[in-house]
């Protein structure tokens, strides 16, 4: 029962949780023409963190 | 102070120990597990790394990983979200293992290791640089980092001065010049994340220009080196394929199957590949050198292993110095970490220039001998004097055998140079084929590598000016000059280069003064030299291993250490 529960959580997790993003995602999205494709590259100073 | 860094996860795991800025040991996982390109947590390196400085985990002041975990996960899980619903077979392989495994750095390392020190990360790119910069023996240089990807970063530029590493302007996911060539290497059937080097050898065959045009359309790249590739052709945000059908139609006809023949198609498709690479990387330095003006550039990332764009970089760009470090790829990262965090975040100013690349296990000789008595099958004979072995083995060369040659300590990052390595005799072409059937068993089209004494190489190489210390390393690739091509034809490639690694007696006196006593006996300063490894296995790590790879080979004679062995 743990594991069907684990899996439909994961399946849930994914439709909503990656589906909605999508979503998000596309309305966010602009067709803009870059004359550089650099980006400023901002490393954080935390070290012990993961992030 | 003891700082461990550690890579894993990706591909090529990897942990390197330094003492109070020095580096005492580093390895890669694949030496001791026998997986190639083993990608688990590195628990043998580890303990190699604590056996070789006698101390137990929690000796260890930091230990450091070379990324950010959760900043890859992010980039992962907004891959999905791009690419939804296109991509949920994938999800579904790999997020388990990202949340039982990889996001348990600190849990592995508390109860796995039973470490209870400081842990530290370091963003994936910044932990190439340092592996570069912090190596070199330059005081300030222009950096340049190329890779697959990292977290989210496939190519970042800085600069590093002293102890400071300032990686200012980055290229992300999923536009990488590490994944273009993947995708190639995948399209012309070979292995991603493993055989990229083969493309490099086979675009010696093609001629770039009936694709040029074609797989120019895959990526634009703008007047600063930044780039774009148009993902209508790659396929990798949605799965385990690296390109699209759109890729098909764009190269008229389907990819290669992996193992069969070669045509001239894909030789050319090869050549495009890798001048469209070289073009790319060129146009990034000339930027990177009109931004810092400075003369001297560190490379690192794993496009810093494609030897030939390498040997081009003196010549294309202002740079007058380059260095890269002898693994500049995941492993070499672990390095990188473990010198960042020593350096730049703890402050430590002095800085160490790598003494060696031979940071591996060693072996005694009542280990080695322990190994022949478990091999009825071998006779073997202890040369005491040093010269004696010298002139045996440079005999061995001269009769054009084939010499397993293990000695020392095993070099850390992807090339053989010279403690475990294949060697043989370089004046006759038939030794390609010679070492292929005896041994390699190898793809026809790749070519062989010569080893050079360094104060000869100008003499056989139309070398750069200020030749990098990186050829001590195999990372770079020169012409040979047109009247020497005919002397060593086993280590000249169709396209008459050589994937050369130079040797100075201040680096490996042994592996010296065998180059040095065949070059008295027969007046070339150069032999062949190849990996210790049947293919598809790791390099050779222990003598055990040697052995092992002697008898499933039909290598002529295996020297390790002092002992020269033959099969009965």
């Amino acid at each position: 029962m743990e594991k069907i529960g684990g899996t439909v959580l994961v399946v849930v997790i994914y439709l909503v949780g990656i589906g909605f993003g999508k979503i998000i995602y596309m309305m966010m999205k602009k067709n803009k023409k870059e004359r550089s494709y650099w980006e400023k590259y901002e490393i954080k100073d935390n070290n012990e963190e993961m992030f | 102070m003891i700082i461990l860094g550690i890579s894993c996860y990706y591909h090529d795991s990897a942990a390197a120990i330094i003492k109070d800025g020095e580096v005492v040991a580093a390895a890669q996982e694949e030496r001791f597990s026998r997986i190639k390109h083993d990608n688990g947590f590195p628990y043998k390196s580890i303990e190699f790394c604590l056996d070789e400085l006698r101390i137990a985990m929690n000796e260890i002041d930091v230990v450091v990983f070379y990324e950010k975990p959760i900043l890859k996960f992010e980039r992962i899980l907004q891959q999905h979200i791009n690419c939804f619903p296109k991509g949920w077979k994938i999800f579904f392989e790999t997020i388990p293992s990202w949340v039982n495994e990889k996001l348990k750095i600190r849990k592995t390392l508390r109860e796995k290791c039973h470490y209870v020190g400081k842990i530290m990360f370091i963003d994936h790119h910044l932990s190439h640089a340092a592996a570069s910069f912090l190596t070199s023996p330059f005081e300030k240089a222009a950096i340049l980092t190329i890779d697959g990807v990292g977290e989210w970063t496939t190519t970042s530029k800085g600069i590093g001065d002293g102890i400071k590493i300032s990686l200012d302007k980055r290229i992300v996911f999923p536009d990488s010049l590490g994944l273009f060539y993947s995708a190639m290497t995948a399209y012309l059937g070979f292995k991603v994340n493993n055989d990229e080097y083969k493309v490099m050898g086979l675009s010696g065959y093609g001629d770039p220009k009936p694709y040029y045009k074609k797989i120019k359309k895959l990526i634009e790249i703008k007047q600063d080196g930044s780039f774009k590739l148009d993902q209508n052709y790659f396929s990798y945000q949605k799965g385990k394929r690296m390109f699209s059908k759109e890729m098909n139609k764009l190269l008229g006809g389907l990819p290669r199957k992996p193992e069969s023949s070669m045509t001239k198609r894909f030789e050319d498709i090869a050549a495009a590949a890798q001048l469209i690479l070289e073009e790319a990387v060129f146009k990034i330095l000339n930027k990177l050198y009109e931004d810092y003006k400075c003369e001297n550039l560190v490379m690192s990332g794993g496009v810093a292993l494609n030897s030939l764009l390498n040997g081009k970089i003196l010549k294309m760009t202002p740079f007058k110095n380059l260095y890269i470090t002898p693994d500049p790829g995941d492993g070499g990262a672990a390095l990188g970490a473990a010198l960042y965090v020593y350096h730049s975040v703890l402050g430590n100013k002095k800085r160490q220039t790598l003494k060696s690349p031979y940071l591996g296990p060693k072996f005694e000789e009542f280990e080695i001998e322990k190994v022949f008595d478990k091999y009825s099958c071998l006779k073997y004979r202890y040369i005491e004097s040093r010269e004696e072995l010298l002139s045996e083995t440079a005999k061995i060369l001269i009769d054009q055998k084939v010499i397993g040659w293990f000695q020392g300590r095993m070099e850390w990052g992807p090339r053989a140079l010279g403690n475990r390595s294949i060697l043989a005799a370089a004046t006759k072409k038939k030794m390609q084929d010679v070492i292929n059937a005896k041994v390699k068993h190898r793809e026809m089209f790749r070519p062989f590598a010569p080893v050079i004494l360094r104060e000869k190489t100008g003499e056989y190489f139309e070398i750069d000016k200020n030749m990098p210390v990186s050829t001590d390393y195999m990372l770079l690739v020169y012409p040979f000059k047109k009247k020497m091509k005919t002397k060593v034809p086993a280590v000249v490639h169709v396209d008459g280069t050589g994937r050369l690694q130079t040797i100075g007696r201040n680096a490996n006196e042994l592996y010296y003064d065998l180059i040095d006593k065949y070059y008295q006996k027969t007046g070339i300063p150069l032999i062949l030299n190849t990996s210790f490894n049947i293919r598809g296995e790791p390099i050779v790590c222990t003598p055990e291993d040697a052995v092992k790879c002697f008898m499933k080979t039909e290598i002529d004679y295996l020297i390790i250490n002092n002992y020269v062995i033959e099969k009965i």
